[in-house]
Order: structure tokens, then C-alpha cells, then sequence
């Protein structure tokens, strides 16, 4: 677990799922000052009434059969940040499976009120077998608010995961997300949802290490809701052994004067690894600016000989321009998760030549 | 030669992709010596400085190279870089990897400091990926922060006063001259010999044509004939 060195030293709230049932709950004494609830979903759901009003509003139970699971479950963390709360230090969620056989389906609710500002950092690991983990979390980022939202997983390579994450961004906010995948996994399928309102933004970048006998069908689609919508997304795979990528991606415009691009870039480090780009666009009315970029391919010989004549071997070259590769949206984030970011694209950077 | 040859071409043959570009060069490099070569476009500087670098693309067909009395034309980039070889490219690829983390990285190779880099104005261009986008005279100072982090013996330029700017051009040879006087060996490659009237001392000047070494001699020498006669004034016999 060397590489889980993801822990703000200080956090505000940290909520760890380990398996089906074990939860703790590590609660600052400032948190209940300002205000945030964090607590298990099913426990907000009969207390709380604004849980009741968000919960299944951005999806529905019938999706698909994983997101019905998690609902029949009602098992996961509810984050409530109340509007103009912007607490320096972020929250922290933790969804870890030690053991075989596990079924982990979580439902998360998170609602970020009218000009709040937090960071949300969350680690999905697991350390042995076969299991699978199922992840539906439900967003609200409130008119002016922002949410820096920086998530890892590290799975194994006889893990199933399907995640399923919808974000709705009231006028004028904020999203930044940033994804990372570090480990071998069996299937990883995950197409979060980003749904743009009036004014507001969103960057999201995806940084994928696709290791083993790996197969990521990854993506992101953005709905451009309202006018002056405007969003970037990145997403950078880096693939060896036998893996197999598809890096998606989705802009829907829907409202005029939105402005979005669209970037899926894979290097190939093994022949074997096999990557598919798969941007879309899809313009329903006029007065838009989407564009989108795609490019696949191995590092250039010149690259790597250049390197070899300031004194890297070879794997040391490689390594290194795996880590420019992947730095990527890093001055989006604030500077407290920037740090932590680096060092697990540092990890990175390492295993991907290991 | 006075000094200690520190770098010994042996009757040197040079192919890149099946044409022969070298036909037999020999040329020494003593110890603290500054050389400075000579040669029209295509003669095969740049060839010579990237097969003494070790370049998997340039393959020696016939004689050897001889750095600290070994042979290393068997030896991989980076071994070489390590005995102590460095070169300032002349068109270095474009990376992804910013400059700052280039240097981190060679700086941590080598043990050296990175304050070594103080003086060639690269604050502005440490953030951004090595040579993307680089002016002339910003590559010359990128590519030479990098070979003194390396802490060379041996400091290979490849013109390095090409399509540079004045100022640049008087850095580049300002740190080098701080080299030189710390007794590191130099080859430097130019085509109009811009640079050469800056160093602090030349040893030896020598004029390349066709893949062979026509001409040892002043470097003074060298510059009036080719101010007065352009190459043509060295043409193979």
C-alpha cells in the first residue's frame, strides 16, 4: 500500500468503508462548527430531509444493474457542505476492500451549497481476490460554489469496478476532477456525467495506468445545460503489458455560447497494449465552440536517445517522460492536493516501468 | 600533443542509414584543450559529435573512439554521459517533460547543483517542456544547462552560435569560458566560427569537409580564410 501515501496530513472529515460494513467515521471538532455533515447515506436519509430531496435525482436505481444493487443496499457516505462554508482543509472519503468475495456497492450523496468551496479527496483500493466494487455518487455543486474533487484507485488485477458518478453544476460553479488509476484491474467501466448549468465550468482529467491484463473502458460526458458553459477535459492513458484501453468521451452541447475541448491521449509502452480514443462531439444547436483532439502512439526513439546522452538509462528515460506525459490540469488544483497529486503521479511514473 | 589525449578518433567511419557520412577521421582532444571544428553544412560535424555521444543511428563501420584510454564505441548514450561526455545538441527533440524536471533529474544523476544553472537566465523557461517551442537562443541555454549538470570532462557544442540572439550568444559563451577555465576539455562544432572570437583560449582549429579532417591548424588562421574565401579555400586535394 506504499504507494496510498494520499493522506492530506490533516483532514476535516474522513469516512472509510472497509468491505460491505465496516465504516469509521474521523470527525474534526471544526467540521460540526461549520456546519458540514458527513454521515452514512442510509442514517441521512431518515434524518435529514435535504438527503431525502437529493438522493436518486441526478440517476435512477434502474440504470443499470450495478446502480440497482447500491440502491438496494443504501450503504454509503453523505457529505453536506452548508452555502459559503469554504473551509481550508479537505474531506476524505475511503472505500477499501482487504478480502475475497467482497460485493461493495456504495451510494455517496454530496451537495455543496451556493458558494461553498471544498476539496474532496477519495481512495478506492483493494488488497486481495476477487471482488467488485460499485461506487454511484450523486453530486450537487451550488450556484458559485466549487468542488476540487481528486480521486485514486488501485485495485487488483481480479477486481470488477463500475463506478457510476453524476455531478450537476448550478450557474456560475465550479468543478475540478481529477481522476488517477494506478494498479492492475480486471474491468474498470466508468462514464461520469457532468451536467453544466448557466455560466459555470468544469475541468476534468483522467490519468490512467493501464497495467496487465487490464481492460479500462473510460470516459466523460459533459451536457452544456446553459448558456456561457464552458469545460475542458483530458484524459492521458498510459498502457503496457496486455491491457486494454478505451478512453471515451462525450460533449453535448445543448444551450448556445458553451465552449468545450476534448483531449484523449494514450502512449503505448508495450506492443502488446492496445488503446482506442473514441472523442465525440455532438453539437444539438448552433452558436458552439467543441473541438477534440485524439492522438495514440509510443514515445519517439529521439525522445529516449536524447535522454540516453544526458546519462538516463533507458528505463530511467522512459519513466520520466512517462511523468511529463501525465502532467497534466496539475495548476488547476489547489495547492494543498497539488503536492499529493505529484507524488502519486511520481508512483506512477515509477510503476509504469516497473 | 602536449597534454594527455583525453579523447582519441582513430581513423573513424561513420553510416547513417547505409551512406557513409565519415571516411576516416583523426583528431585528438588533450586535456583542458579547447578544439574548435570547422565545416560547411553536410560535412559531418554534427555526425562526428553524435557518434562520439554514442547515437544508436550513427554506426561505426571502421576505427575506434578512445575516451579516457578505453574504448567506448561500444558503449550505450548513457554510459558514455557517465565517463563523462556531454553534448549540447544542435536541433534537440521537442519532450514532454518540463525543463525544471529534466534538470532535477540530470542534477540527481550527477550530484551537481542546480545553482550551477544560476547565470543562464532559464527561470522563464523552467516550466515549460524542454524545447517546445523554444527560441534559438533559448534551446543554446536549455541544451547547456544540461551538459553542466552533467559536471563533463569532455564538453561537446553543436554550433552553438547558430540562430542565436546576441545576448544568448554571450551567455553561452560566458559559461562555457568558466568551464574552460576550470580545465574541462571542449569540441565545439560552428559553422561561421560567431562564437569562436569569445572563448577565453582555442587550442587547435580544424576544418571538416566531405566526411574527413582537411585542416589543423590557428583558429585566426581558419577565420581569415574563410573570411576571405569562403570553404572552398579547404577542398579536399
Amino acid at each position: 500500500m506504499g504507494e496510498f501515501s494520499y493522506r492530506p496530513s490533516r483532514t476535516l472529515a474522513t469516512y472509510m468503508r472497509v468491505n460491505e460494513n465496516q465504516v469509521r467515521l474521523l470527525v474534526h471538532e471544526h467540521l460540526k462548527k461549520l456546519g458540514i455533515v458527513v454521515m452514512e447515506i442510509g442514517e441521512a436519509l431518515k434524518k435529514l430531509p435535504i438527503a431525502r430531496e437529493h438522493a436518486w435525482r441526478l440517476i435512477a436505481p434502474s440504470h443499470d444493474e450495478y446502480v440497482e444493487r447500491a440502491s438496494e443496499k443504501e450503504v454509503g457516505a453523505f457529505i453536506y457542505v452548508p452555502p459559503g462554508v469554504r473551509p481550508r482543509l479537505p474531506l476524505q472519503t475511503c472505500f477499501f476492500v482487504s478480502r475475497e468475495n467482497v460485493e461493495q456497492a456504495v451510494h455517496n450523496v454530496v451537495i455543496i451549497g451556493d458558494g461553498a468551496e471544498i476539496v474532496l479527496n477519495t481512495a478506492c483500493a483493494a488488497a486481495a481476490g476477487e471482488s467488485l466494487h460499485v461506487g454511484v455518487t450523486e453530486i450537487y455543486v451550488g450556484e458559485g460554489a466549487k468542488l476540487t474533487y481528486a480521486m485514486v484507485h488501485g485495485w487488483t488485477q481480479l477486481f470488477d469496478t463500475h463506478p457510476r458518478t453524476v455531478v450537476k453544476v448550478c450557474e456560475g460553479g465550479t468543478l475540478v476532477m481529477n481522476y488517477i488509476n494506478l494498479r492492475p484491474v480486471r474491468t474498470l467501466e466508468a462514464m461520469p456525467r457532468v451536467m453544466l448549468e448557466e455560466n459555470s465550468s468544469a475541468y476534468l482529467s483522467t490519468i490512467l495506468l493501464a497495467l496487465g491484463d487490464s481492460h479500462l473502458d473510460v470516459g466523460t460526458v459533459v451536457e452544456f445545460a446553459g448558456r456561457g458553459a464552458k469545460a475542458e477535459v483530458i484524459s492521458r492513458t498510459v498502457a503496457r503489458d496486455r491491457s486494454h484501453t478505451i478512453m471515451r468521451g462525450l460533449l453535448r452541447a445543448l444551450a448556445p455560447g458553451v465552449k468545450g475541448h476534448l483531449e484523449c491521449v494514450g502512449l503505448q509502452l508495450s506492443p502488446g497494449a492496445k488503446i482506442e480514443a473514441i472523442p465525440a462531439l455532438d453539437a444539438l444547436v448552433g452558436d458552439v465552440e467543441l473541438t477534440h483532439e485524439a492522438a495514440v502512439g509510443k514515445i519517439a526513439e529521439e525522445e529516449l536517445d536524447y535522454l540516453m546522452a544526458r546519462g538516463l538509462n533507458e528505463q530511467e528515460a522512459v519513466s520520466l517522460i512517462v511523468r511529463g506525459f501525465v502532467e497534466t490540469g496539475i495548476e488547476h488544483l489547489p495547492l494543498t492536493v497539488r503536492k499529493q497529486v505529484r507524488v502519486i503521479l511520481d508512483t506512477l511514473a515509477e510503476k509504469a516501468v516497473m | 600533443m602536449a597534454n594527455m589525449a583525453l579523447l582519441e578518433i582513430r581513423h573513424l567511419h561513420v553510416s547513417v542509414e547505409g551512406k557513409e557520412i565519415l571516411k576516416g577521421v583523426d583528431l585528438g582532444v588533450g586535456e583542458g584543450e579547447v578544439h574548435v571544428l570547422f565545416g560547411p553544412n553536410g560535412s559531418g560535424k554534427t555526425t562526428l559529435l553524435k557518434t562520439i555521444m554514442g547515437l544508436p543511428r550513427y554506426r561505426v563501420t571502421l576505427g575506434d573512439i578512445i575516451f579516457k584510454s578505453r574504448s567506448i564505441k561500444e558503449l550505450p548514450p548513457d554510459e558514455r554521459a557517465r565517463l563523462g561526455i556531454a553534448l549540447a545538441f544542435q536541433n534537440p527533440p521537442p519532450l514532454p517533460v518540463k525543463l525544471r524536471d529534466v534538470a532535477a533529474r540530470v542534477a540527481q544523476k550527477f550530484r551537481s547543483d542546480m545553482r550551477l544553472l544560476d547565470e543562464l537566465n532559464l527561470n522563464g523557461l523552467m516550466p515549460r517542456p524542454l524545447h517546445k517551442g523554444f527560441s534559438g537562443g533559448e534551446s543554446k541555454r536549455a541544451e547547456l544547462a544540461l551538459s553542466l549538470l552533467q559536471k563533463p570532462s569532455l564538453l561537446m557544442l553543436d554550433e552553438p552560435d547558430s540562430g542565436v540572439d546576441v545576448d544568448s550568444l554571450k551567455l553561452v559563451a560566458k559559461a562555457v569560458n568558466s568551464l574552460i577555465d576550470s580545465g574541462v576539455s571542449v569540441l565545439l562544432v560552428t559553422h561561421t566560427g560567431h562564437i569562436t572570437r569569445l572563448l577565453s583560449k582555442v587550442s587547435l582549429a580544424h576544418v571538416i569537409m566531405d566526411g574527413a579532417i582537411v585542416f589543423d591548424g590557428d583558429v585566426e588562421e581558419v577565420l581569415r580564410m574563410l573570411e576571405e574565401f569562403g570553404y572552398s579555400a579547404f577542398r579536399r586535394r
